[in-house]
């Protein structure tokens, strides 16, 4: 990230800090393992000489607006944005406590990604860089080069907001998709048979932890209190058996169906490497197909699970 | 004793070895390493270390203890055994089998839990040195020698020609006697095969001795532990990652007439970890991690003479935000 962007956006925060505008900060600090960044959570000027900017900030802030109440100042890319539309839409948080800061994203790095591109093992990645159009990956000592649609994650391809919808200061940068008309593989899984999908699915949640990574940082999985750890009576069993895993994985999605921004920070953050945005994509698709419905893009349409219809045309609604 | 095998010939010993016994070596499945039943494949090269520990394979996720029934009204309570069956590991490395050292001290006192000890015994441990430090990793600093353990059967060092082997136990003893595969070498051999791995440190990060009486005497420190849980998001990939937790749960399955009860993992980061009727002593998180930090490098040390952390940096490499325990051990150690 060039020097001038990061004094900038320094520049913005201290006056934001000076007038007691906001009492907190995010932003991303400098991350100690590679292709990795961190968040950081400024509460005042003296913490701003940890903010760093550099090509890796995949952390969807807006996550911890459900803990940080009150003026809080944040950094967002084009698809965080989407996550606030949606929490401001919730009555999670409210716009005039936010100062947002828009953050030129030029697609983010999946080290996944680009070790199975260049099939080698992520550990043995060394350095991915941006060079004009390529990305150079050094790896075992070796430079070589990819196109950035083999190395960025693939909702940052065509990305469809790269400019963020909310923001109250942009950076300067191009707010620009980074492989523009960059079609989406069509998942193969949707047009298998359902035993396929279910043995598919069944391969996946066997390995589930329970962790519970993906719902702690999904920005729009805010509930005080998940079902999961309800135990009286208990819906769902804490063993992470095949089943409950299953039933915890659903839930969850259909808990989020509407208010799910496609940010992909579940998948990103899985420990056992489950494949969970076929499974919002699919939700997303469906949305925007049978209720015309995108998440996160405007602060006025009703959620769709959330309204009701006199012309609707499922009966048992009526 | 020492001796030395052949690549190839490692195969057939490991291949002939499946007669007696179950064999694991490090393999990938879904795009992660595991350990996984020995299909007769070259052993991989690139392997570090495995996504989970091998804890798992001793204190499982899930393990069924007992069950019961009620036939005819009255109560029938029925122990479930532990698993039985030689078992065989090729390819651990000496962060995870010091892991298992540390949690035999836990499940071997005072009460002894069958499940975790039978699995032990039952499990014939051959060790790696390793080529490269792990990413996160600090286990140097841990007193681990990636070069070379004690915790095994049996350690091997990969040279060129295949494998030197250096057998710890009787049983490791008893299985480098098959001659046709194994031939003679000595310890001077060994110690020309040590190597250093790729990407280690020249200069330790820490003292040990000044991080644990670092973190005791941060305990009551409020704000240092506030400010570095604030980007904590709770979840349990650090203790389930971590080849030294072992807190679990203890959870019934009831079913009409029957049920079972069950142990599985739990993480002392979970919010309703604590939870009691009335009270919950860790309800923030700042007071979780601050446990979690603490048991390993001070309370689990008062009670058990040991550290539980090997430094393997699962827990750094792979928290979602990037909380890197090393940082807080420095600052405590500071």
């Amino acid at each position: 990230m060039p020097e001038k962007i990061e004094k900038e956006l320094i520049g913005i925060v201290s006056r934001l800090f000076d007038e007691g505008r906001i009492h907190h900060f995010l932003g991303y600090g400098k991350g100690t393992v590679k292709f990795k960044t961190t968040p950081l959570i400024a509460r005042n000027q003296e913490d701003l000489r940890e903010l760093w900017l550099e090509d890796f900030c995949a952390p969807n802030l807006t996550l911890y607006l459900k803990d940080i109440k009150g003026q809080v100042g944040l950094l967002v890319k084009g698809c965080d944005s989407r996550s606030l539309v949606s929490l401001i839409k919730e009555g999670q948080v409210r716009r005039e406590d936010l100062y947002v800061v828009g953050l030129p994203c030029p697609g983010q790095i999946d080290p996944g990604k680009v070790a199975g591109a260049l099939g080698c093992e992520s550990e043995e990645l060394e350095e991915i860089t941006r060079r004009g159009p390529e990305m150079v990956v050094r790896v075992n000592g070796q430079e070589k080069t990819l196109p950035k649609s083999l190395a960025l994650m693939d909702k940052c391809l065509n990305c469809p907001y790269p400019k963020p919808l909310i923001f109250d200061s942009l950076l300067p940068g191009e707010y620009v998709a980074p492989v523009p008309g960059a079609t989406p593989t069509e998942d193969e899984l949707c047009r298998r048979p359902v035993p396929e999908k279910w043995a598919f699915w069944a391969e996946q949640f066997r390995r589930c932890l329970r962790c519970y990574a993906c719902r702690n940082v999904c920005p729009a999985c805010f509930c005080p209190r998940c079902i999961v750890e309800e135990n009286m009576p208990q819906w769902v069993s804490p063993l992470a058996t095949m089943g409950d895993n299953f039933v915890f994985h659903l839930l969850r999605l259909m808990h989020v169906a509407g208010t799910c921004t496609s940010c992909g920070e579940c998948q990103r953050v899985c420990p056992m490497g489950i494949p969970l945005m076929k499974l919002n994509e699919k939700m997303t698709d469906d949305l925007r197909e049978l209720f015309g419905y995108v998440a996160g893009v405007d602060l006025d349409r009703p959620f769709p699970f959330r309204t009701y219809r006199q012309e609707d045309p499922d009966d048992f609604i009526r | 004793m020492y001796r030395k095998i052949a690549k190839e010939n490692l195969k057939k010993w490991l291949t002939d070895l499946k007669t007696q016994a179950e064999v694991l070596t490090p393999a990938k499945a879904n795009g992660l390493w595991t350990y996984r039943n020995f299909d007769g494949r070259d052993i991989p090269h690139n392997f570090q270390n495995s996504r989970l520990p091998p804890k798992g394979l001793f204190l499982e996720s899930l393990r069924a203890l007992f069950e019961w029934k009620f036939p005819g009204g009255s109560l029938e309570v029925r122990p479930l055994p532990a698993m039985d069956g030689l078992r065989v590991i090729f390819g651990l490395r000496p962060c995870d089998a010091r892991a298992l050292k540390i949690l035999e001290s836990i499940f071997a006192r005072d009460y002894p839990d069958v499940f975790y000890l039978r699995n032990l015994s039952r499990t014939l441990l051959l060790g790696q040195a390793c080529r490269v430090q792990c990413e996160g990793s600090f286990c140097s600093e841990m007193g681990i020698d990636s070069q070379d353990s004690t915790d095994f059967d049996i350690f091997f060092r990969e040279v060129p020609q295949g494998y030197l082997a250096r057998a710890l136990t009787a049983r490791g003893n008893a299985l480098l006697e098959r001659r046709d595969l194994f031939e003679e070498s000595s310890a001077e051999e060994w110690n020309l095969a040590q190597s250093k791995p790729r990407g280690s440190r020249e200069q330790p990060l820490f003292d040990l001795e000044r991080v644990k009486a670092g973190v005791a005497k941060s305990f009551p420190d409020e704000n240092f532990w506030k400010r570095f849980s604030a980007k904590c998001i709770n979840c349990g990939i650090c203790t389930y990652l971590c080849p030294t937790c072992h807190c679990f749960d203890l959870c019934d399955l009831q079913m009409p007439g029957q049920g079972m009860r069950f142990r599985c993992w739990d993480s002392c980061a979970f919010a309703d970890f604590t939870k009691m009727a009335v009270h919950n002593p860790r309800e923030e998180k700042w007071r979780r991690y601050r446990q979690r930090v603490s048991h390993k490098f001070h309370f689990f040390y008062q009670n058990f003479q040991a550290i539980a952390c090997v430094g393997c940096g699962r827990c750094v490499g792979h928290c979602p935000v990037n909380l890197d325990l090393r940082q807080v051990l420095l600052e405590a150690a500071r």
